[in-house]
């Protein structure tokens, strides 16, 4: 995970085990970039459910504080994963 | 200079050998007497003569002050009467070369000063003759206390270096066998066998544990002293508390110490030493234990010693705690594996419990499953399950609960059994997967359920198939002769919120006709068989296929899925159902 002032750069495969990292830096990302959280995707190999209910996990921590979490440069394996599961109908993708 | 008895001066006719008493006869008596005196007044050595009464005839000043008597006090005296000890020491010398008429060279006389300093001489006596006749014996004495003290030093300080090297090398060989032990009972081997055996005739050592003294290792000791250091409390030792604060306990001396402390247990335990030590094993941590040196003599325990054994004693004590360390990590580690194992054991236990060992739908449907599981610690997972419900159809359910442990199983009981509860009311997938939602919110656990529903409802000559998705893959319909066609609407996945897109899909199944539903671990993190090489899979075998019959497309999909190179951590459950075809 990058950490820069930026967008927040996923790389490789986050799955159960990158989930409760994944949310945690999500949520402290917030407090640097300010309401809106985006969250780059186009490194990311492969992420399932439970990552991608980790970022959902996330944005529903936020939003009593206005911040939104926001996808970007989602590849097709994930857009298909956020597909299937109608996870799109929840986190904002772009 | 003095004269021989009869007034004769003696200078001019003395000794110098041939070539000297050329010179003499040759030289003129006055130059003679000259030289002679001079060398006898300024010569840093002791210069004396006495006749054949032993009586001192010549005295220098510096043999005199050698003798703490002046010249006056010698001249007409033997040795012994001035001094007693000279008389002792010096006159049988005199008598002998006088006897002998043959010198005496180079004897060493220890001596000491009127103020007790010890003094060292070196003295050569010789025949004094005239005309060949012996008439008297001349001495010349050196003090060579000086050098022979710098030689004692050099001596002393040789043998010292020696043995600090010696000393030194026996640290660096202990330092490398300690390196080389891991486990506390082979640093007590080194600690004992490879160094204390060598320094001592006795040698025990012993961990410093919380419920007292642990032996770790011994080297020739008596049974008695064994169960001395068994038992002993070293707290209520006088003698050998001190130990336990990190102090030294030298026993140089048995006697000295039997005096001071009169029954000791100790020295009743060990009869045979003589002198003995404690030495603390020290780590930051604190005292880790005690290594007992005992000897068969007294014990000089000097500097060098006590040095030597604090050094050894700090290595091995750095070692042993080293050593606890790695065992108490080994622990650990053995106490977490059996932990892992015991997890591992419940997980399966729990898995096995949570899938039906066959779904056993009444004709002429047919089905057939695979569970894999994939990593133990990963208890909750695929699942799938087949009940009749209420109005005689057929439900059943291919599902996929999100994380691990006892609580993700626990999740996939309740998503099982609301299934089944539901299912008795009502054939209706929504409602069915509606009411899962709520239980998986209401459980509130931020788990969540991707879910498959299959209805089949028996008809004439076929059967109808209901698909409902929710978070999972589309079902695959295979027709024999046709090929795949993929069945269901993407709905939302379960736990997520209370607002479902649900909508379930229709189908018929034909008789001879298979449906295969499966699990994201099938296709998921894998770059060489995805959801295009299953629908591959699947249109081959069903093209080719006259009648398809689930276990055939459940094996093929499986056998595919599982020759790829694929992360297998992920569960994967495949499951068939088909309308047997008739004949």
């Amino acid at each position: 995970m990058s950490t820069s002032s930026g967008p927040l750069e996923l790389r490789g495969e986050i799955d159960l085990a990158a989930a409760e990292d994944l949310r945690e830096h999500v949520v402290a990302r917030a407090a640097v970039v300010g309401p809106r959280v985006e969250v780059d995707l186009r490194a990311v190999e492969f992420i399932d459910s439970t990552g991608l209910e980790a970022l959902l996990a996330a944005q529903e921590q936020l939003r009593p504080s206005g911040s939104t979490v926001v996808l970007t440069h989602v590849p097709a394996s994930v857009r298909r994963t956020l597909t299937l599961t109608r996870l799109h109908d929840h986190l904002a993708v772009e | 200079v003095s004269a021989w008895p009869d007034g004769t001066p003696h200078a001019p006719r003395m000794p110098w050998g041939d070539g000297g008493r050329s010179w003499a006869v040759d030289s003129p008596p006055e130059q003679v007497v000259a030289i002679f005196q001079a060398i006898l007044g300024t010569a840093p050595v002791g210069i004396g003569v006495v006749d054949t009464q032993l009586r001192f005839v010549v005295v220098n000043d510096h043999l005199a002050a050698m003798h703490d008597t002046s010249v006056d006090g010698h001249l007409g005296r033997r040795p012994g009467e001035v001094s007693s000890d000279l008389g002792t020491q010096v006159e049988p010398l005199f008598q002998r070369v006088l006897d002998d008429e043959e010198p005496l060279v180079d004897v060493e006389l220890d001596r000491s000063t009127s103020s007790g300093d010890a003094r060292v001489w070196r003295a050569s006596y010789f025949p004094v003759r005239l005309d060949g006749a012996v008439i008297g014996v001349g001495t010349i004495v050196v003090d060579v206390s000086e050098a022979r003290h710098a030689l004692a030093q050099e001596q002393t300080a040789r043998a010292a270096a020696e043995v600090a090297g010696d000393r030194a090398q026996r640290l660096h060989g202990l330092a490398g066998h300690l390196a080389g032990a891991v486990t506390p009972a082979e640093v007590g081997a080194v600690a004992v066998h490879r160094f204390a055996a060598a320094e001592a005739d006795r040698a025990t050592l012993v961990r410093h544990a919380a419920d007292g003294l642990v032996p770790v290792d011994e080297h020739n000791v008596d049974p008695s002293y064994r169960s001395w250091i068994r038992t002993v409390d070293l707290r209520r030792s006088t003698w050998a508390a001190p130990v336990l604060d990190g102090k030294p306990v030298w026993v140089p001396d048995r006697q000295a110490f039997e005096a001071d402390h009169p029954g000791s247990q100790m020295a009743a335990s060990d009869p045979v030493s003589a002198a003995w030590c404690l030495l603390p094993l020290v780590s930051p941590r604190g005292i880790v234990g005690v290594l007992a040196l005992h000897w068969d003599e007294p014990q000089p325990f000097d500097d060098a010693q006590r040095a030597f054994l604090r050094v050894a004693s700090e290595l091995i004590g750095s070692a042993l705690a080293r050593a606890a360390t790695h065992e108490e990590l080994q622990r650990a580690h053995d106490r977490l594996r059996a932990a892992y194992d015991q997890r591992d054991r419940v997980a399966r236990t729990l898995r096995a419990g949570l899938a039906p060992r066959a779904l056993h739908l009444s004709p002429p449907l047919e089905s057939e499953a695979v569970l894999r599981l994939g990593s133990a610690d990963q208890v909750g997972g695929d699942f799938y399950d087949g009940v009749r419900t209420g109005d005689g159809s057929w439900l059943v359910a291919v599902g996929d609960v999100c994380g691990k442990g006892a609580e993700a199983a626990a999740l996939t009981a309740l998503v099982r059994y609301t299934v089944r509860a539901a299912a008795m009311s009502t054939a209706d997938h929504e409602s069915i997967l509606r009411t899962v939602n709520r239980a998986l919110l209401d459980e509130d656990t931020g788990l969540f359920c991707a879910l498959t529903l299959l209805g089949f409802i028996p008809q004439a000559g076929r059967t109808d198939l209901v698909v409902t998705l929710a978070g999972q893959h589309e079902a695959r319909l295979c027709r024999p002769g046709c090929g795949v066609e993929l069945v269901g609407t993407f709905g939302s996945l379960l736990g997520v919120s209370h607002d479902l897109t649900l909508q379930p899909a229709r189908a018929v199944l034909e008789a001879g006709a298979v449906v295969v539903a499966f699990t994201d671990g099938l296709v998921e993190r894998s770059r060489t068989f995805d959801e295009e090489q299953v629908d591959r899979e699947l249109a081959e075998l069903a093209r080719r296929s006259t009648g398809l019959r689930p276990g055939q497309l459940v094996d093929d999909v499986v056998r595919a899925g599982f020759a790829r190179p694929a992360d297998h951590s992920d569960d994967i459950c495949v499951l068939a159902v088909g309308h047997r075809a008739a004949g």
